[in-house]
């Protein structure tokens, strides 16, 4: 019988479930919005050119951290990683890398994130996000969505995993992959086991960081039905926040030794914030200290924070926190940790709440 | 019975956009009419559970519309007066990802949404991005991602909007095939009456949120109107004395043609006509007994609602 000859016929099969028709939702954003921009195809190829800088460094910090590889006949990579950590650290590295390692990957992951992840995360959202729901909007499809056995809540979670997607491909993706490099020089398993933890931190800071950006982002699309109007929102919030936040921090010293630097300051950045609670998600303060206290038992020098005394913003707080813990001997939790975790939750409750009345009021009226 | 609705009330702030509405439909194809403002979207979307009841219960096949409303959608199809268009997507894609909202699987959804489309007529151009279709397509994809879960009932609000003639005349026979055929009660709602006639067995009829007439068509058009209605070439003055002599009433609708009524006797108009026509030596060109149309029947409903209210607006064309 041909095919156009069947007709309609009743179908009477087991429906899939709730997450299903959410990733429904995701599945076909994603491929719509990848066929519609070429920017988007490129970047999501140019997050990987962080790799070629930093998958070398956690090669030679792991090459020279294996007691077994002779430093003396160390190659180029070898001398990246004697460079990187100083000779003393390495030494050090090399004496106990159980210890030493992960707190030297956490910081690196960080910085990771904080240099370029983060700006990549921003101009993803600001190219994927506007559209989502603008043009739901403006198409009319949210009778589609909701005459069909869909609730509000299949559809967000639908909409954030398109953006999740997006951010989690050129953050979290490539920082699995260095993970996976920075195991494969690894002294022992022993090494693999301590550190990993850093897995679980990576998927943790990743969604920290790319939840409450695109809810935030989803709202700006939900208010109009033309998405340049999302775009630049979007923009605004983003420079704007990174503008005040540059403005706070380079603020003059008070004379009297104490910075003039609000310690709020990081809350007018979104994405400040996002990689203070990253490097909270990697127990940053806590990892730093206790290497700082170790190398200060050997003996050892502490070149390696030498190194990244000019870091400043979130990275360079936590090393500071670090060295005033090991300075008093008091454990130091970080004070922006809380603000930050904070803030994020409550901009991601907001944004959901105005998200869900924008979305529903077309469909109840 | 496929919806039950026991004194629905829906108030938005002070304004009753359905109010106190009691009803038992059964399966079918029924015509939802009313004027604008009348609550026949509001009924849809609160049927669907889109919009919350101020008062009453309303079920639908069985299932309770406040606290049921996912299980109705997952039995109930329902396509929109509006376009629902999602950029980027090719028709049949359109169609398959409906399915897939609904629950079916991916490939099952797929090879529904081609036998879909086969079925409303939607051959070749199911590749090209539905932006790019005409208002004929767009509503026929419309009809196939309201078709697509297998649903028990379908509520199509305007199905023939925007359509050509030949447009509309295809898709009043698919309507009809979906209840006669393959057995889904269909729940048409739009201002075209002819449109309904053609293609229901009954008609709601809504005015300022209440119900006015919910019953059979062809009950309704039963007509309890003695009164014929003749055209005729000859002598006009002759044949009106032949009528008056017989004692009957007459109305002139148009030059030669009369609506002609028993007077206070209740003759036999039939007769009376024939007698009047024979004696005056006219030529009869037609005689037919006056029948209710479903315009009639609309604006008398609408007009009793008017008579003890402001008037309502009514915005229907009746193009049959």
């Amino acid at each position: 019988m041909p095919i156009a000859e069947l007709g309609y016929r009743a179908w009477e099969g087991d429906r899939r479930g709730w997450l299903a028709r959410s990733l429904t939702i995701s599945r076909y954003g994603i491929r719509v919005t990848q066929q519609n921009s070429k920017l988007l195809r490129r970047l999501l190829w140019l997050a990987w050119v962080p790799l070629v800088y930093f998958a070398p460094v956690f090669f030679a910090i792991g090459w020279v951290a294996n007691p077994e590889n002779d430093l003396a006949n160390a190659g180029w990579l070898g001398m990246i990683g004697v460079e990187l950590l100083g000779e003393e650290m390495v030494e050090a590295v090399r004496a106990r890398p159980e210890v030493l390692l992960p707190p030297i990957w956490s910081t690196a992951f960080v910085l990771f994130f904080a240099w370029i992840q983060s700006w990549l995360a921003m101009l993803v959202v600001t190219i994927v996000g506007p559209r989502l729901i603008s043009w739901d909007l403006r198409g009319k499809a949210f009778l589609l969505y909701f005459s069909k056995p869909i609730s509000f809540w299949q559809y967000l979670v639908g909409k954030l995993g398109i953006i999740q997607y997006f951010v989690l491909r050129i953050s979290l993706f490539p920082a699995l992959v260095l993970y996976a490099i920075s195991i494969l020089l690894a002294p022992n398993l022993t090494t693999l086991a301590k550190t990993a933890p850093i897995m679980l931190q990576i998927v943790i800071a990743s969604l920290l960081v790319t939840i409450p950006v695109s809810v935030v982002m989803l709202v700006l699309s939900s208010l109009s039905k033309d998405a340049r109007f999302a775009t630049f929102g979007w923009i605004f919030i983003w420079i704007f926040g990174e503008v005040t936040y540059g403005a706070l921090s380079f603020a003059p010293d008070m004379g009297n030794g104490a910075s003039a630097v609000p310690q709020w300051a990081f809350l007018t950045s979104i994405r400040e914030t996002a990689i203070v609670a990253t490097s909270s998600a990697f127990d940053l303060t806590d990892r730093l200290a206790n290497m700082m206290s170790f190398l200060r038992d050997l003996g050892v020098q502490e070149q390696f924070f030498r190194n990244l005394s000019d870091v400043g913003g979130a990275v360079g707080n936590n090393i500071d926190l670090a060295q005033s813990s090991v300075t008093t001997g008091t454990a130091v939790s970080n004070p922006q940790t809380p603000w930050a975790l904070g803030y994020l939750a409550a901009v991601t409750i907001i944004a959901t709440i105005v998200l869900r009345r924008r979305v529903q009021k077309p469909v109840s009226i | 019975m496929i919806l039950q609705l026991e004194n629905v009330t829906k108030l938005y702030g002070g304004f009753k956009a359905l109010d106190d509405l009691t009803v038992s439909i059964r399966p079918g194809a029924i015509g939802l009419l009313g004027p604008n403002g009348a609550g026949k979207s509001t009924l849809i979307k609160a049927l669907l559970g889109l919009v919350r009841l101020t008062h009453g219960q309303a079920t639908v096949l069985g299932h309770d519309a406040r606290t049921e409303s996912r299980q109705i959608r997952e039995i109930v199809g329902y396509m929109p007066e509006d376009d629902c268009t999602i950029p980027g997507m090719k028709g049949v894609e359109a169609v398959a990802y409906a399915g897939e909202l609904a629950g079916l699987p991916k490939q099952i959804s797929l090879r529904r949404a081609h036998e879909i489309l086969d079925f409303v007529s939607l051959y070749e151009e199911r590749y090209r991005e539905v932006q790019t279709y005409s208002t004929g397509m767009r509503q026929k994809v419309k009809l196939a991602q309201s078709l697509i879960h297998s649903p028990k009932l379908v509520f199509l609000d305007e199905p023939a909007n925007g359509l050509d003639p030949v447009g509309r005349e295809r898709m009043l026979a698919l309507i009809r095939t979906l209840y006669q055929k393959k057995g889904i009660s269909v729940i048409v709602s739009t201002h075209i009456l002819g449109d309904i006639e053609e293609c229901c067995d009954a008609v709601l009829i809504l005015g300022r949120g209440r119900l006015l007439v919910y019953d059979e068509i062809a009950t309704l058009r039963q007509s309890t109107d003695p009164s014929y209605q003749v055209r005729f070439d000859g002598d006009a003055a002759a044949f009106r004395a032949g009528l008056e002599s017989r004692g009957c009433q007459f109305e002139v609708i148009k030059d030669r043609h009369w609506r002609v009524s028993p007077g206070d006797a209740g003759q036999d108009v039939p007769r009376c006509i024939l007698e009047a026509a024979r004696d005056a030596r006219i030529a009869l060109r037609s005689m037919d007994a006056s029948r209710n149309t479903l315009e009639e029947i609309f604006l008398q409903a609408v007009q009793s609602t008017s008579r003890s209210a402001t008037p309502l607006e009514t915005s229907f064309t009746g193009d049959r």
